[in-house]
């Protein structure tokens, strides 16, 4: 299970495992309980995550286009450099926001 | 960051220090050809900044990025004619390259960085340049479809024609994420990266809208993606982008067609979609749901302003830790040294299979037949080894070109560079130990030699000045020479200032020759601050760069002809890690003297030790050929009282001095600048050592460059041969050698108003002086060795019988003082060798004499003079001999006074000397020998006199070293006149160099005599006599 915020209609989820297949679907049911709740800025915190497979990838983009349906946004935060770099190189950071860990997090 | 990421940031920034490596030297290339520009060569540099890009784009260092991409679009514009490389487009262009390295080299906070102020420079070049229709170009945005016509990229037509320019291949390909990288069992992230090993991706789409959302049921199956590449290999293109043929569309095959709604630069900005996204403002809620699969290929979702996005809002990226600059770590190797390698370890292996067998088996032959393979095959290894580390000096040299055009344009000065011998090959540490000191000295030479051109172009000199820089080989060595035709040193400007400095006195300086004062620029402190200026003056002084060269066992040297220009030449060892040296012991200890130090070996037989050793205060110097070294006991300075080693080759000696009768062997030993010889006990072979570094609570003993294991497994300690010196103060010993001992063989290098004198004793009241000059050594002797025979005093020595006197003999002085303790003034070079008794205290001073000829004159003592308030009396030593024994001066004149009538018409000696006491002493031989003398003190009165008496002088004399005018100017201006021009013209010196006798030859002088040498010099004026007379 997931760590999950929720402040008014934004939500902060921390899976605080790697995105991969196994847990895909599990994660996936947490996602969409959470959108039907009614979340409208959704942040998954990527904190202790450290790969995020094809099927994640999936996720990620399916959250995305519930979340543009809803007229809501998605950001994936505290991701490390590694998922960074395959966010951009696959220009998904064009469709949602991708914050980089730590320190950044000021400038954006 | 993971570890493979970190592998993958080194590669980057190894590959792009590579493809910058060269970058420099091409755009001066470039600049040069100006609009006939080598496509070839831009390509380079295209490509260069292209392949930063691209790597620096999927590391997401989007600083590097966007320079570079910047950089590349005017290459692309200098490639098509569009922009003429002129000096002020590469200067930029280097500017930004230099800022590229700047930030590649600190990669890990390279997202911070400014690049501003470049990326307005290059805009400013492409907007001066661009022509309207260009303009478009760089903002008109063009549809790239499948044959099938969906819009799959819409980018700007300017990035994709130049894209399409620069690669071999541009491919379309259509993965499926899912399918493609999951089923393959690889993560999108590796797959990406082994995509970008060989090919540059130059957009990348995922098909969002395709994914489905969360509320479906199944998880999602399908993630299209779309990947523009551009490829440059041959290889097999399915294999390279990892998809069948049916996936893969060239570029041939899409369709490109401008887009139906040109963005103009205003629009660059991120299109609405991703724009609500980043601003994070509610609004963006307000956005429609996605569209549907049908409506894929809109320009608007498709597009990839990534490229062309504003950089005024950099992206930060983590630095995970406050890591500096990652130091070169990789290094690329030949593929055939790597066969080589191999191989040997291949051989190693079989050398020891068989030395395992032959031990086994115990055969001694077969056991001796192994160790021979592995000797043979450890050398062999040895060398490719070496081999691997080995990086050719022209990775250096590729950087001076910029440097002295730079230079050449912020001083005002034109400098032209010629380089060679880029390929020869040196150590890695040494090629990178050697890359400051070397620029360091290019930047002196452009900006201190070579002169202005305004004052170039006065003295007849081409404008451009010409700056050599050369690598070469020799004998084991690297040798790097920079010299310019420039304005060359001044060793008298150099003496000055380091007087002005405080650094030597001016004594000192009145000592040194000039080549001597040319190291003078080597000395710590001497950096001329005043010339702190935005090029050379960096606050490093040549001091520096020889502490520099110092560490990489390198050895600096300068020339300069004043007026010409200057050479500096470095020799460097070919490596450090493995080097010959010479095993020495000392004490029963072993050493490792570095061969670059040896200089030559000495072993001065038991029996001539005493002839050899001579003693200077506390210091010993050895005499040898014509120099006098000062020596340093290995056994003092290391002091090591531990007890003896079972070392095999030694046999135990604990005497604290040599024992008698036991030979000494003596290594003469340069240590940059000076020489000195280290006696040891025991001299070994030579042997290549390897250089183990002391463990740092080693570091602080002086005297140790490291250490290395012998074949015997014992430790071995390599001596620093500098810091030897040091420790044996030995600096100070040099100055007492100069100041006593050593003015015998160097009077003439002595100042022309100041005299060294030997002060000592006779009666215990009286103190006496003879000048050094003619002094050979002092012998301590007990009152009992003067022996009285035939009437005359002698003492036994060195297996002959010397004929003593003393003062009182002939002088009407007060008699020798009765003591035990006696000594002996040797006296050579006068015809023969004679002692003068005397006693203690035996002092040398360096005195302007005032010699007061008349008060205290009497046969046997020329006059007085006073030093530090004492009256002392100054013997004619020659005059002395004489009074004693006529016979034993060879033509005496008996009981004549000095002086001897000047007859006219009788042929003449002309002497032209500075030195009074040379004058009377050379003349008195002279007229001895029947020869009538005019003298004069410098070369301007001995000209006026050689002008007066041009018919009655048959041979000219003449120091070298002396006031107003030299013997050189001397002989010069006798050739230059008629009535001269055959005259026989001897030159009397003290120590005649080689550098010396051919300067003089080429003035014109005839030959040349050393002053203390009466035979020699008698000799010699007796053949010019009969030649010319």
């Amino acid at each position: 299970m997931s760590h999950i915020v929720k402040q008014q209609d934004s939500v902060t989820i921390t899976p605080e495992t790697d995105i991969v297949a196994s847990m895909a679907n599990a994660f996936r049911t947490e996602l969409k309980s959470l959108l039907d709740e009614g979340a409208r800025a959704l942040t998954i915190d990527l904190t202790g995550v450290q790969m995020v497979d094809s099927v994640g990838l999936g996720v990620f983009i399916a959250t995305h286009n519930t979340l543009h349906q809803q007229g809501g946004r998605l950001i994936v935060s505290n991701a490390s450099n590694d998922i960074v770099t395959l966010l951009k190189t696959m220009r998904l950071d064009q469709h949602f926001k991708v914050l980089a860990a730590a320190k950044e997090m000021c400038h954006e | 960051m993971s570890s493979a990421d970190d592998e993958i940031l080194q590669s980057f920034t190894d590959e792009s220090r590579e493809h910058l490596a060269d970058i420099e030297n091409d755009l001066l290339a470039i600049e040069e050809a100006g609009a006939d520009i080598d496509e070839d060569l831009v390509n380079k540099v295209f490509r260069a900044a292209h392949c930063v890009k691209g790597g620096a784009g999927f590391m997401g260092l989007d600083t590097i990025k966007d320079l570079s991409h910047k950089i590349e679009n005017i290459l692309g514009m200098i490639r098509n004619g569009e922009i003429i490389p002129n000096s002020e487009v590469v200067n930029i262009l280097l500017l930004a390259f230099d800022k590229l390295r700047d930030m590649i080299n600190n990669i890990q906070d390279s997202n911070e960085a400014d690049i501003s102020e470049h990326v307005v420079a290059l805009n400013g070049i492409k907007a001066a340049y661009l022509p309207e229709a260009t303009k478009n170009e760089v903002t008109e945005k063009v549809d790239i479809a499948l044959p099938d016509g969906v819009v799959v990229f819409s980018l700007p037509r300017f990035d994709v024609s130049h894209a399409v320019g620069a690669h071999q291949k541009v491919y379309l390909v259509e993965y499926d994420i899912i399918h493609d990288i999951h089923r393959h069992g690889m993560t999108p992230l590796e797959f990406l990266k082994r995509l970008q090993t060989n090919a540059t991706i130059i957009d990348c789409r995922v098909e969002v809208t395709l994914v489905g959302t969360l509320s479906e049921e199944e998880i999602v199956n399908r993630i299209p993606l779309f990947v523009l590449l551009a490829v440059d290999t041959q290889m097999n293109t399915q294999e390279v982008l990892g998809a069948d043929a049916g996936q893969i569309h060239a570029w041939e095959d899409l369709s490109v067609e401008t887009a139906k709604a040109p963005d103009t630069y205003d629009i660059l900005s991120p299109p609405e979609q991703w724009t609500d996204h980043s601003l994070g403002q509610g609004s963006a809620c307000a956005v429609p749901p996605a569209v549907s699969a049908g409506q894929a290929g809109s320009s608007e979702q498709a597009s990839d302003p990534a490229e062309s996005r504003p950089t005024s809002k950099p992206k930060a990226r983590p630095s995970s830790t406050g890591k500096s600059a990652p130091a070169e770590t990789t290094l690329r190797v030949n593929i055939k040294v790597l066969d080589t390698l191999m191989n040997l370890a291949g051989e190693l292996v079989l050398s020891r299979n068989e030395l395992v067998q032959a031990v086994g088996a115990n055969e001694a032959n077969l056991v001796a037949s192994a160790t021979q393979r592995i000797n043979l095959v450890t050398s062999e290894l040895q060398e490719a080894i070496m081999l691997t580390r080995m990086q050719p000096i022209g990775n250096i040299f590729n950087k001076f070109p910029r440097v002295v055009r730079d230079l050449a344009s912020n001083l005002g000065k034109k400098i032209e560079l010629s380089v060679s011998g880029k390929d020869v090959e040196l150590d890695k540490t040494i090629n990178e130990g050697i890359a400051d000191p070397l620029t360091h000295l290019v930047r002196n030479s452009a900006d201190h030699g070579i002169e202005e051109v305004a004052a170039r172009r006065e003295l007849g000199k081409n404008e451009t000045g010409q700056i050599w820089l050369k690598a070469y080989h020799s004998a084991g060595h690297v040798n790097i020479e920079i010299s310019d035709d420039g304005k060359g040193i001044d060793p008298e400007k150099l003496a000055e200032s380091a007087i002005a400095k405080g650094l030597i006195s001016s004594a000192q300086a009145q000592e040194m020759s000039d080549k001597e004062k040319m190291t003078l620029i080597f000395m710590p402190g001497f950096s001329t601050a005043q010339k702190v200026t935005d090029v050379s003056g960096r606050g490093v002084g040549m001091d520096v760069v020889k502490t520099n060269l110092d560490k990489l066992g390198g050895q600096i040297s300068v020339e300069s002809q004043l007026g010409k220009g200057t050479t500096i030449r470095i020799k460097l060892p070919l490596t450090l890690a493995i080097i010959p040296s010479l095993m020495i012991s000392s004490r029963g200890h072993r050493y490792a003297l570095p061969m670059v130090n040896v200089l030559e070996l000495l072993r001065i037989p038991a029996d001539h030790i005493a002839e050899r050793i001579e003693k200077v205060g506390d210091a010993e110097v050895v005499r040898l050929r014509q120099e006098l070294l000062p020596t340093v006991n290995l056994r003092d300075i290391l002091d090591s009282d531990a007890p003896l080693s079972s070392d095999d080759y030694h046999s135990p000696d604990t005497s604290d001095t040599p024992a008698e009768g036991q030979a000494m062997n003596i290594v003469v030993v340069s240590a940059g600048s000076f020489k000195y010889g280290l006696i040891v006990d025991k001299l070994h072979d030579s042997e290549e050592i390897v250089v183990k570094p002391l463990d740092h609570h080693l570091k602080k003993c002086k005297g140790y460059a490291g250490a290395t294991i012998l074949g015997n497994g014992q430790v071995a300690l390599i001596l620093d041969v500098a810091s030897l010196a040091g420790m044996a103060k030995l600096n100070i010993d040099i100055e007492a050698a100069k100041g006593t001992l050593d003015a015998e063989s160097q009077g003439s290098a002595q100042s022309t108003d100041t005299e060294s004198l030997l002060v000592f004793g006779s009666s215990e009241n009286e103190r006496f002086a003879v000048p050094v000059d003619l002094v050979g050594r002092i012998e301590k002797i007990t009152a009992a060795d003067v022996e009285t025979i035939g009437g005359r005093k002698t003492i036994k020595y060195r297996g002959g019988v010397l004929p003593v006197y003393a003062i009182d003999d002939v002088a009407k002085v007060e008699p020798l003082a009765t003591r035990n303790d006696l000594l002996v003034i040797v006296f050579e070079g006068l015809g023969h060798e004679f002692g003068l008794l005397a006693i203690s205290p035996i002092d040398t001073v360096n005195t302007v004499l005032n010699l007061d000829a008349r008060t205290l004159k009497q046969v046997g003592i020329e006059g007085s003079t006073i030093i530090d308030n004492q009256t002392i009396l100054i013997v004619d030593v020659f005059e002395l001999v004489k009074a004693v024994s006529p016979q034993c001066t060879q033509g005496a004149h008996t009981g004549t006074g000095p002086q001897v009538e000047t007859r006219p018409g009788e042929k003449k000696i002309l002497y032209a000397e500075d030195s009074g006491f040379f004058r009377s002493t050379v003349k008195k031989y002279l007229e001895d020998d029947g020869f009538c003398v005019l003298d004069a003190e410098n070369g301007q009165k001995a000209w006026d006199l050689l002008d007066e008496n041009a018919d009655d002088v048959a041979v000219v004399l003449t120091d070298v070293e002396m006031p107003v005018l030299d013997g050189l100017g001397l002989t010069k201006r006798a050739r230059q006149d008629e009535r001269f021009k055959d005259i026989p013209i001897i030159a009397l010196t003290t120590l005649a160099g080689e550098e010396d006798v051919r300067q003089g030859l080429a003035a014109g002088i005839t030959d040349y005599q050393v002053k203390i040498d009466k035979d020699g010099l008698l000799a010699s004026v007796h053949t010019m006599m009969e030649r010319y007379g």
